[in-house]
């Protein structure tokens, strides 16, 4: 083979190498995954002090209210926040992939926040066996668009490792959530109550998951770099 | 641009790389070497070579009350690095 056509394709394959690695540098977007984690951080530990105040001072204890309500605020709001300041920074990049990634996951955690607000807003009062199940089902509107994100991610990323860990946990979440196993939770101060094993793991992915998931882009980032050599193509000629 | 006359920003691998992942957009300088792996001492010599020929435009900016430099491709570096493609497909062709 001619030495100017063997130049002229070793330089073809690194371009596309270059390019496909910039499309596949999800270092941008790692963050808004961990600080997704943190967001849900802060709200476990406003929704353990409501339990806290309500163990020790009952349901009428003004700040038990104002915790509960503001657990649910604290997460939509800092779901939007960090969406369009992660929007505004990855525009800049040209990066479709990760751009295209933030959006699912914008739509994903806003958009099924304010359908579990209607659905919450929608549900009958009361305590009978009806409304416990309609009240469980929450659940799932909070963690069925989470898993089909997370799939995304995975397809998006072509990270096989986070399409296996997705499917391994949704089937674990649906056989939990079907078994209706239930734990103490919000234990603090007093007797706390029950809640569903699966809710507690959807807390876990939200918040260690997220985290995880962050560092993992991260280190992708960091591993797929090549050194390139200084070698003139004049001198090789 | 021919064989004979490819431009200097396109003789060594390392611009070579540079100048392609800015064709996606602006990158930092720590964005640019995790690209390209190259050592800090080695890219910033190639970056500066760059930005002396006119391929790059170089932003210094204070983020966070920390230094960051940016590098965007310009429009002369864009055209010439689609001449260059150009030229790497009439070679391939001729081949045929």
């Amino acid at each position: 083979m001619d030495k100017n056509v063997s130049f002229a394709l070793d330089d073809i394959s690194l371009i596309k190498t270059v390019i496909d690695r910039t499309q596949k540098d999800f270092s941008k977007i790692s963050f808004f995954f961990i600080w997704i984690g943190i967001i849900n951080g802060i709200a476990a530990i406003i929704e353990q002090l409501m339990y806290y105040f309500r163990n020790e001072y009952g349901y009428g204890f003004g700040a038990v209210h104002l915790l509960g309500i503001g657990y649910y605020w604290f997460r939509i709001l800092g779901y939007a926040f960090i969406f369009f300041y992660y929007l505004r920074k990855i525009k800049s990049s040209s990066n479709d992939i990760s751009n295209g990634m933030l959006k699912i996951w914008g739509i994903v955690l806003i958009g099924s926040y304010a359908l579990l607000f209607l659905y919450m807003y929608l549900i009958p009062s009361g305590n009978d066996d009806r409304i416990n199940t309609l009240w469980k089902c929450r659940e799932l509107i909070e963690i069925l668009p989470v898993i089909f994100a997370l799939f995304m991610t995975g397809i998006l990323a072509q990270k096989r490792i986070i399409t296996v860990v997705t499917a391994i946990y949704s089937v674990l979440f649906f056989v939990l959530f079907l078994s209706m196993k239930q734990v103490s939770f919000g234990t603090i101060g007093g007797s706390g109550t029950l809640v569903s094993v699966s809710s507690i793991t959807i807390r876990v992915v939200m918040i260690f998951g997220m985290i995880a998931l962050g560092i993992f882009l991260k280190m992708g980032a960091q591993n797929h770099g090549h050194k390139y050599n200084t070698r003139s193509i004049s001198d090789e000629a | 641009m021919d064989i004979n006359t490819i431009p200097e920003a396109f003789q060594t691998k390392l611009r070579l790389a540079v100048l392609s992942s800015l064709l996606t957009g602006p990158r930092s300088f720590k964005e640019l070497k995790v690209i390209t792996a190259a050592t800090d001492g080695n890219l910033g010599i190639q970056l500066n070579k760059l930005s002396d020929l006119g391929y790059l435009t170089i932003e210094k900016a204070f983020v966070n009350n920390k230094p960051q430099t940016t590098y965007t491709i310009t429009e002369f570096g864009r055209g010439q690095f689609k001449e260059y493609v150009e030229l790497l497909e009439r070679l391939l062709k001729s081949e045929e």
